[in-house]
C-alpha cells in the first residue's frame, strides 16, 4: 500500500517546473529563518519588559503599600501639615526637656519670636494648671 | 521507494540531534516537488517559490517534533495543502474585493484562451468549500489516488471520492456562472 502510494508519489516529479536555484533558495530561507528568529527573540523580550514594568510599577511606583498607607493617610496632609502650630500636641503633657529642645531649635532656626510665644504658651498652660 | 522514505527518515533524525545540513538536504531533495504543486496551483514561478519558502519555514520549525508515524510526503504534503488553502483563501478575498481584475479576454489565439480558462478554474476551485478543494488539489494536480489522498487529508477514501464528485459538480456551476 505505502509503496504503491510512494510510486504515485514519484509522479509529480514530472510536472517539475523550470529549474530552480536551490542553493539561492536555500539562502533564501536560512535568512528567513534568522529573521524569525530575531523577531520571536524580540517580541519574547518586549513581554517580558512589559511584565517586569507592570510588576515594578505594581510594587513601587505610585501604589502605597498598606504599611504606607497607615502613615500617609492624605498627600495633602502631608503638604499643609507640616508647620509646627498644626502638631496636634498638648502642651500640658509636654515636659521641661521638650519644651527646652524646642525653644532650642526654634532659636537656632532664628525665629525668636515663634521662640518666645511658645515659652509664653507653656507659662500661661502651667499658670491654668 | 522505500529507500527513499528511509533517507528521509534518516535525514530527519540527523536533523533532530541538531545536524542543520541534514535539513538543507531535505529541501534540496523535496524543492522541485513542492513548487512543482504550487506551480499547478498559482501558474506563476516565483509565488510558487514564495509560498515553498513558507512551507520550508514550516517545516523547520515543525520537523523537530516529527515522530516517524507517517512517511514525510505525506507530513510534507500536508503543510503543502494547509500553505495552499491560505493562499486561496487570501486569493478568494482579493476576489471578492476585485483587486484581481483582469480585463474581458479578447481570444487572439487558442493559448491564450486556455490560459485564460486555468485561471478561471483557479478562481473556481479557491471558492470550493476545504476538503473538496483539498481533494482537487491532490486529485487534479498531482494525480494521487484516493487512498493516498485519505492519507494526507486524514478523510475517508470514500469521503474524498465523494467530495471529489461532489467539487467537480460545483466547478462546473461556478465556471458556467461566470
Amino acid at each position: 500500500m505505502k509503496n504503491n502510494s510512494d510510486n504515485i508519489l514519484q509522479k509529480i516529479h514530472v510536472l517539475a517546473p523550470d529549474k530552480v536555484d536551490t542553493d539561492k533558495f536555500l539562502d533564501r530561507l536560512h535568512l528567513s529563518i534568522k529573521e524569525r528568529d530575531e523577531n520571536q527573540r524580540v517580541f519574547k523580550t518586549s513581554i517580558i519588559m512589559i511584565v517586569v514594568l507592570f510588576i515594578l510599577s505594581y510594587m513601587r511606583f505610585d501604589i502605597p503599600s498598606e504599611i504606607e498607607r497607615s502613615y500617609y493617610i492624605s498627600e495633602s496632609d502631608n503638604l499643609f501639615k507640616t508647620d509646627i502650630w498644626s502638631i496636634e500636641i498638648d502642651s500640658n503633657y509636654v515636659d521641661d526637656n521638650y519644651s527646652n529642645e524646642l525653644a532650642y531649635f526654634l532659636l537656632n532656626e532664628g525665629d525668636l519670636w515663634e521662640a518666645l510665644d511658645v515659652f509664653n504658651e507653656i507659662l500661661l498652660d502651667k499658670e491654668e494648671s | 521507494m522505500q529507500n527513499d522514505m528511509h533517507k528521509d527518515h534518516e535525514l530527519i533524525r540527523k536533523f533532530q540531534k541538531g545536524d542543520s545540513k541534514s535539513f538543507d538536504q531535505i529541501v534540496r531533495i523535496h524543492l522541485p516537488e513542492v513548487i512543482g504543486f504550487f506551480i499547478t496551483i498559482t501558474n506563476d514561478q516565483m509565488q510558487a517559490e514564495d509560498l515553498a519558502q513558507d512551507v520550508f519555514l514550516k517545516l523547520f520549525k515543525y520537523l523537530k517534533g516529527f515522530r516517524f508515524e507517517s512517511s514525510f510526503k505525506t507530513y510534507l504534503y500536508r503543510i503543502n495543502l494547509n500553505t495552499a488553502n491560505s493562499w486561496m483563501t487570501r486569493n478568494k478575498w482579493k476576489k471578492i474585493l476585485g483587486l484581481d481584475k483582469v480585463p474581458e479576454p479578447v481570444y487572439q489565439s487558442k493559448e491564450i484562451e486556455e490560459d485564460w480558462m486555468k485561471r478561471e478554474l483557479r478562481g473556481a476551485i479557491a471558492l470550493l468549500p476545504q476538503k473538496q478543494r483539498n481533494v482537487v488539489l491532490l486529485r487534479i494536480n498531482d494525480q494521487f489516488s484516493f487512498s493516498q489522498i485519505s492519507k494526507i487529508t486524514g478523510m475517508k477514501e470514500g469521503t474524498a471520492k465523494v467530495n471529489f464528485h461532489h467539487a467537480k459538480k460545483k466547478l462546473m456551476e461556478i465556471i458556467n456562472e461566470e
